[in-house]
């Protein structure tokens, strides 16, 4: 349920895809559902497995006419995926750890803008939880020179471990469009309201989302899609007008068995 | 019979219950953010502290300061305005403590920042003795000229070899204020700082050491031009056999005074590093020797010369004391009674150091001291909060030509103290404990007697008594068992009981309540049921299943529901018939004692 869009737990990200439904959002399984046209944003947000190539050729062409994409995972596996796409940026697995901190925890790291992207523009800071560290592209937002990847875990700066910028979320063009790799999906779980009224990671999450006239969201192979089986079923009823008609006719029915079974019994 | 399966099941329940609020008596704290901390991805914000603010913007501005205030302490000193420079150093001190306790704060005791504290406190250290050692040369400035007005040369030739002294030791500063100047520029441009001033504070430092090596040159020119000790033949000798020494070496200087009487003893004064080390007195022949073990000398150069009788001087000899590597070995850390043991033992090659202080540092914060003893050893028990606790032992002292080292590191974990009983006697080690048990155990054994022995006195049922409608009841034993009402009245329609056939036969026929009444007293009585009146006709019917006058029962409670409840007028030869339906129920019950 880590990430998930029905977990309304501190580790979910119902918050977020509720204020993505209420904006419209339009939530595709396949990257064939991709509209054309250079005017739409795609948000891939913490992907639960790696995407096949031919996947991958339609995202890029996708990429290519225009598009932009956001890609939020702090997984090194993506980096297939960001190859794929022509693209230089490359995520770090590591255990990014700094000094500038949120929450008295070594994973609580703030990152502030660095260059001038459209993407963090009237954001002063944002608050990872966790995070990974990225490599090429034009840096966006950067952990401050305080920081450094915790190599041997201990939470301490170490002899061997270096005091540097960590470049946290990345832009590199792609053809027309511009790939976005944000190195922490945690940024948006519900959790992280807990960093206060303004919270600037929501801040972030709405320049995303009103970044294009079109706002479009992975759930193919995302973690936020993750449902229970009782959601699942909760979700196809409500998915479909026939079988919430199907439903509706059987508790009628059930519910007329009853009564009359009782009625004939007195 | 039917009861023991409920009371087996409530028994069962209230155990269990009893079970599960005992596992959380300890702990009552169901859940918290805190017992879910999160996991790979992510930490839960709701069970972390928020961090406090600015700590980590003080950074930055702390070394920026570091790196400007030697530029104008060693300005000042340069310039010989010692006010403003004991001011400087004053504030150096306060920024470099700052910074220490940032370090610490910030659990940065390793790494870069580590690196340019370390490099900033000996800086701290060289430029304050450099402010003491100017202070001095200046003094001695002074005293020259006074000296050379009175014509006094023995004290002059004393202060001039105290400023050799003082010219070769802040040499020697100098040379290990370079040292640390690479750490320092380095540190200031990563972090984007301007490091002009302290590069000034370089060449300074350098000018003020060139002006120091003139200035002495040109007096030691003078003393041995004025044919003061230092020209011609020596009237006291002295010599060093070796030049380079390291811990625990031995300097033998050795001398001669030719002046000396023979078998008249005499004394001659002898000086390292201008402070007189010892009065040592001379052989027969005029020859004196003394040994001088290198333990807490600082690295670099140190003077040597012996003065005789405050006017004889010899002259001045040197040796260079190099700084010598160690090495600390700790032995796993063990615990006992919730402290933990450290045990080990410090080197300078084969050599044990002794009297040597030991930091024992958790996470990189000191947790406790040692010493070593005469074989270099130390042991130290120091108490840790409960958890996992990174240890190390490091050894630094400026007092030795020894250079710092640090142990191996171990993980320890400390457990939590045992909480309540466990941690504590037995529960019947002390004689009052099973006093005190047994007490309770008696008392609430009483306590349940006594409740229950009320219970049973207080549900007593009352034994049913019938009267006949519109009689009165008899005074006796009978009415007062009668149950009160919550009205405080005596149950209604109860029948004062003269025999029960004899009672219904006197009932009309046409009385159906009362007769209902009267049956159903008889029938709860003859079943021993503990409320009648709490009974309908249909219940009624239905308790007599077992009983053979069930069907005179039944037949007149159908009867009687009829005529009660249908609303339809019933002809009085069947409200006779239902009365007789009564009466042969009661006279089947055989009346109230069998």
């Amino acid at each position: 349920m880590e990430y998930s869009r029905y977990n309304p737990e501190w580790n979910g990200t119902s918050r977020l895809f509720q204020e993505m439904i209420e904006r419209d959002a339009m939530m595709v399984s396949g990257f064939h559902e991709l509209p054309g046209g250079g005017d739409a944003l795609l948000l891939i947000l913490a992907p639960g497995e790696s995407y096949a190539p031919d996947e991958i050729g339609l995202l890029r062409t996708f990429l290519e006419e225009g598009n932009i994409v956001v890609l939020v995972s702090d997984k090194e596996r993506e980096n297939l995926l960001i190859s794929g796409l022509g693209s230089s940026i490359r995520i770090r697995d590591g255990n990014l750890t700094s000094i500038d901190r949120f929450f008295d925890h070594p994973s609580s790291v703030l990152a502030f803008p660095a260059g001038q992207d459209p993407l963090g523009a009237g954001i002063s800071r944002i608050v990872l939880n966790n995070p990974s560290s990225l490599e090429g592209g034009e840096p966006v937002f950067t952990s401050s020179l305080l920081s450094w990847i915790d190599a041997d875990g201990d939470s301490r700066l170490g002899r061997d471990e270096t005091l540097q910028r960590f470049s946290v979320i990345a832009a590199d063009r792609v053809g027309e469009g511009v790939l976005y790799v944000i190195a922490d999906p945690s940024i948006f779980i519900n959790g992280m309201d807990a960093i206060g009224m303004d919270n600037e990671n929501y801040a972030l999450a709405r320049q995303i989302m009103s970044a294009r006239p079109r706002f479009i969201v992975e759930q193919g192979r995302s973690r936020t899609a993750y449902a229970p089986e009782a959601i699942r079923v909760v979700n196809l009823v409500k998915d479909s007008t026939i079988t919430k008609m199907a439903v509706i006719t059987l508790i009628f029915l059930v519910g007329s068995i009853f009564v009359i079974g009782r009625w004939k019994e007195a | 019979m039917r009861r023991l399966p409920a009371l087996v099941v409530s028994g069962i329940l209230v155990l269990a219950c009893l079970l599960l609020i005992g596992l959380q008596a300890g702990s009552p704290l169901l859940y918290s953010p805190r017992s879910d901390p999160g996991g790979a991805d992510h930490s839960n914000p709701a069970a972390l502290e928020r961090a406090r603010e600015d700590r980590a913007a003080q950074v930055l501005p702390l070394i920026s300061d570091l790196l400007d205030s030697p530029g104008s302490l060693v300005l000042n000193i340069k310039s010989g305005d010692f006010e403003y420079a004991a001011r400087d150093l004053q504030e150096y001190r306060q920024i470099s403590r700052s910074l220490d306790t940032l370090v610490i704060n910030l659990d940065m005791t390793e790494g870069e920042l580590n690196e340019f504290r370390n490099a900033n406190q000996q800086n701290l250290a060289i430029l304050t003795e450099l402010f003491n050692g100017t202070g001095r040369w200046n003094e001695l400035q002074t005293l020259e000229i006074r000296y050379r007005d009175s014509g006094d040369s023995q004290m002059l030739t004393t202060i001039t070899y105290e400023g050799e002294a003082l010219r070769r030791r802040i040499q020697d500063l100098y040379r290990d204020y370079l040292e640390q100047d690479q750490v320092m520029r380095d540190t200031g441009e990563k972090f984007g700082l301007d490091t002009t001033g302290y590069g000034q504070s370089v060449i300074d430092f350098r000018e003020i050491v060139s002006q120091i090596d003139r200035d002495q040159h040109e007096k030691m020119t003078t003393l041995q031009t004025t044919g003061t000790p230092g020209t011609g033949p020596y009237r006291l000798t002295l010599g060093i056999d070796r030049q380079r020494v390291s811990y625990m070496d031995t300097v033998r200087i050795e001398g001669l005074l030719w002046e000396h009487k023979k078998d008249h003893p005499d004394e001659v004064d002898l000086f390292i590093d201008s402070r007189k080390i010892g009065s040592i007195p001379t052989k027969p022949d005029g020859s004196f020797s003394y040994s001088h073990l290198v333990e807490h000398d600082r690295e670099g150069t140190h003077t040597v010369f012996a003065v005789y009788s405050g006017s004889v001087f010899s002259e001045i000899r040197t040796f260079f004391v190099e700084t010598s590597g160690t090495s600390l070995d700790l032995k796993t850390p063990s615990l006992h009674n919730g402290r933990v043991a450290f045990e080990g033992v410090l080197l300078a090659g084969s050599t044990p150091v002794r009297f040597a202080p030991i930091e024992i540092l958790a996470e990189g914060k000191r947790s406790g001291t040692a010493r070593t003893g005469e074989d270099g050893k130390f042991s130290s028990d120091v108490k840790l909060s409960p958890g996992s606790h990174k240890v190390h032992a490091f050894f630094s002292a400026d007092t030795s030509p020894l250079a710092p080292s640090e142990s191996a590191t171990y993980e320890v974990f400390v457990p939590e103290p045992s909480p309540g009983i466990a941690g504590e006697d037995g529960l019947l080690a002390n004689p009052y404990y099973a006093v005190i048990l047994a007490a309770s155990l008696c008392a609430s054994g009483f306590g349940a007697f006594l409740y229950l022995r009320r219970q049973r006195v207080g549900l007593s049922p009352p034994i049913p008594v019938f009267h006949l409608p519109g009689e009165r009841a008899p005074d006796g034993a009978d009415n007062e068992n009668l149950p009160d009402l919550d009205d405080g009245g005596t149950v209604t329609g109860v029948v004062p009981y003269t025999g029960e056939a004899e009672a219904v036969d006197t009932v009309p026929s046409g009385d159906l309540s009362s007769l209902f009444s009267a049956l159903r007293m008889a029938v709860a009585r003859r079943l021993a049921f503990l409320y009648p009146l709490s009974l309908t006709p249909r219940e009624l019917c239905a308790m007599c299943r077992e009983l053979p006058f069930r069907a005179e029962v039944c037949r007149f409670t159908s009867g009687y529901e009829q005529v009660m409840y249908s609303g339809a007028s019933v002809p009085d030869d069947e409200r006779d018939m239902i009365g007789s339906a009564a009466r042969s129920a009661m006279e089947g019950m055989g009346g109230p004692d069998h």
